[in-house]
């Protein structure tokens, strides 16, 4: 049995709200110390970590932008191309963050997907293109 | 100067910056050119993945950098890929966003390859112009099946009258040089290369030399004697020197592949030189013990036979339908203390089609090329030979392993009848016919000139500890007053009754002009 099944049973049943929590922690160590698996708790509980971090990052949307923005610019900006696509009726929470490095432009970041309209990914693709051409 | 700044106007002008989305994931830890990501969850194995080292840093810094830092995904695990970075491993931190390419890893080929040095991701390391190449090939491919291929038949001389004579190479052949360091390995790699300057333009096979945990002043070393000889025309060099990471010395064999499979695909004959296979087998030990795969026997991983394998395979002669090329490859180890017993050794011994053993006795006893000719094999055999060298060359690995039985038994006995000495002094003769100094590889109808009118006993009375000089001599003699017979063997590739009169009638005249080199 792999740490991850347990972890990912456990989220499942939490997220679920059928069994109170505390009881829930309880049978489940019970569970798994009468499987014989109460070594792999550790693991179970990084697994666990990692399965909610992965949530929150899903849930989160994460705008950057070379200079700071409003909660209003923020909306509007994600009603536009190309960070519509980003949206979806999970995402929960908007971070907003400021990176001077980038020029202007935005970087949009949700989960594992990342939509860069950074000036200086545009100004670095430029530079490549006009280098490989010379 | 206005031309420049035009054409860069109008590049700017037609730039547009495209916004793409792309799958992201963040490196949680690096260490030991090995980066732990998490977040590639489509990442496909042996991917190229971009580090974004320009993230958090100025324009300019970014630039001076190029922006990307490239790794490859190689162990996909269940929350996170271990990736081998490609260069540069103190620029990776942990936090740093990892883009996957959705690209398998891979390099330019074309023939602007030719004449350059390359390190095993296409980056020029000579201080040329970077290279483009014609279109970019994957690093790892799998090999052609039979349907694609044909049967090895034409031989890919390495000047060397040996091997040549008696452990003939074919081209699409695996032959495995074999031998302890300092016994000359790469010297015969090498002057293979060099031979190809005989062939003829049309026949000439494009030579890759892959120099794998070379010291960084070899490879120079041998680049400039390419250089020197004008072989570096139609040679390419891989170069993953002992300095570069244990990641690019992995991939250096498989870059030198994926060139010599352009080739082959034109329909033109390639020769690839790894040198060598045991440092690339200890590279992939480190990755692998590094990204924490279960070591096996003499720590080496699990795979570490489908690793050359996989490698070798690739060399091929492709049928006619295919375009008729080959991919040649000569791959080299080191044994230790001449143990060929060793685990990679066998194994390599075990896929490729034959070997060229290299002893240090025989090289500290002078005999060089140092081929225990004993225990040296080409799988291939004859059939890529040409038929003036099966002509000359059918007997005398026969004649020579009787030689070294009667050798041994002579030690004991001093009383031998006429038969036997004659023998004795003829093995005699032909060890130091078949002796040779390096860099100084001899075309095809020297070869079987030589061999034929040794074999013919035609140089039975010739002063033994003099042959070197009696050869240069008696070239020079062929090439002033019997071009006709050298011209003949070169044309025809056979060894006419009438050019073997021409070689007996060449030998007389000889014996006439150089009376000092005979006698006992």
């Amino acid at each position: 049995m792999r740490a991850s099944s347990y972890a990912q049973a456990f989220h499942e049943l939490t997220t679920s709200r059928k069994i109170e929590e505390g009881a829930l922690v309880k049978q489940f160590v019970a569970i798994v110390a009468g499987n014989g698996h109460a070594h792999l708790l550790p693991k179970i509980v990084r697994s666990l970590e990692r399965t909610l971090r992965r949530e929150e990052k899903k849930e989160t949307i994460e705008v950057t932008s070379a200079k700071e923005l409003s909660t209003g610019d923020v909306t509007e900006l994600l009603k536009r191309e190309p960070f519509k696509h980003a949206l979806s009726p999970l995402h929960k929470k908007v971070v907003r963050k400021t990176d001077p490095t980038l020029v202007g432009g935005t970087i949009v970041r949700t989960g594992a997907l990342r939509i860069d309209a950074s000036y200086k990914r545009s100004l670095l693709e430029l530079y490549r293109h006009v280098t490989e051409e010379l | 100067m206005e031309h420049i700044v035009e054409k860069l106007k109008r590049q700017i002008a037609d730039f547009t910056p495209k916004v793409r989305s792309e799958k992201v994931g963040v490196v949680v830890s690096a260490a030991d050119g090995i980066a732990e990501v998490e977040g590639l969850d489509d990442v496909m194995m042996a991917e190229m993945v971009a580090f974004d080292v320009g993230e958090g840093r100025p324009l300019a810094e970014a630039l001076h950098d190029g922006g990307t830092l490239l790794g490859m995904a190689l162990n996909l695990e269940e929350d996170t890929v271990k990736v081998v970075i490609l260069g540069d491993a103190q620029k990776v931190r942990e936090g740093m966003t990892v883009k996957a390419t959705g690209n398998i890893l891979s390099i330019p080929v074309g023939k602007d390859l030719i004449s350059r040095v390359v390190d095993p991701l296409g980056e020029a390391v000579d201080g040329g112009l970077p290279i483009k190449g014609e279109k970019r090939n994957p690093i790892e491919r799998k090999a052609y099946g039979v349907i694609e291929r044909k049967s090895v038949n034409t031989p890919l001389h390495t000047g060397i009258k040996a091997i040549d004579g008696m452990i003939p190479i074919g081209r699409g052949q695996r032959e495995l040089i074999i031998g302890d360091r300092q016994t000359g390995k790469t010297v015969i790699a090498i002057d293979t290369i060099l031979n190809q300057l005989n062939e003829p333009a049309e026949r000439r096979p494009v030579c890759i030399y892959v120099a794998i945990g070379q010291k960084d002043s070899k490879i120079a070393r041998i680049v400039q004697q390419l250089k020197d000889r004008g072989a570096m025309d139609y040679t390419i060099v891989v170069s993953a020197p002992i300095s570069s990471s244990a990641a690019l010395q992995f991939l250096a064999p498989y870059a030198g592949a994926a060139i010599g499979e352009y080739f082959m695909d034109a329909g033109k004959d390639a020769l690839v030189i790894y040198d060598d296979l045991s440092k690339h087998a200890v590279a992939y030990r480190q990755m692998s013990l590094l990204m924490r795969r279960p070591p096996g026997r003499e720590a080496y991983p699990g795979d570490i036979f489908y690793l050359h394998s996989r490698l070798l395979e690739r060399a091929a002669r492709l049928s006619d339908k295919m375009g008729g090329g080959s991919l040649t490859a000569l791959p080299i180890i080191e044994t230790q203390e001449g143990d060929v017993s060793a685990y990679i050794p066998t194994n390599v011994i075990s896929i490729t089609d034959g070997q060229i053993y290299l002893e240090s006795d025989l090289f500290n006893k002078g005999i060089r090329p140092a081929i225990n000719v004993g225990i040296s094999v080409s799988r291939v055999g004859s059939s890529a030979q040409t038929k003036a060298m099966k002509k000359v060359a059918g007997k005398l690995r026969l004649e020579l392993a009787q030689f070294r039985e009667l050798e041994a038994f002579v030690q004991f006995s001093s009383d031998l009848d006429e038969d036997t000495k004659k023998r004795i002094e003829k093995g005699k003769l032909m060890v130091e016919v078949l002796k040779q100094n390096k860099h100084v590889p001899l075309p095809f109808e020297k070869q079987v000139a030589m061999i034929y009118v040794s074999g013919a006993d035609q140089f039975n009375d010739a002063d033994k500890s003099r042959v070197a000089e009696l050869e240069t001599k008696f070239f020079a003699l062929l090439e002033s007053q019997y071009p006709e017979a050298l011209k003949t063997i070169a044309e025809t590739r056979d060894l006419s009754e009438e050019t073997q009169k021409m070689l007996k009638d060449a030998v007389a005249t000889f014996k006439k002009t150089n009376p000092e080199l005979y006698g006992r």
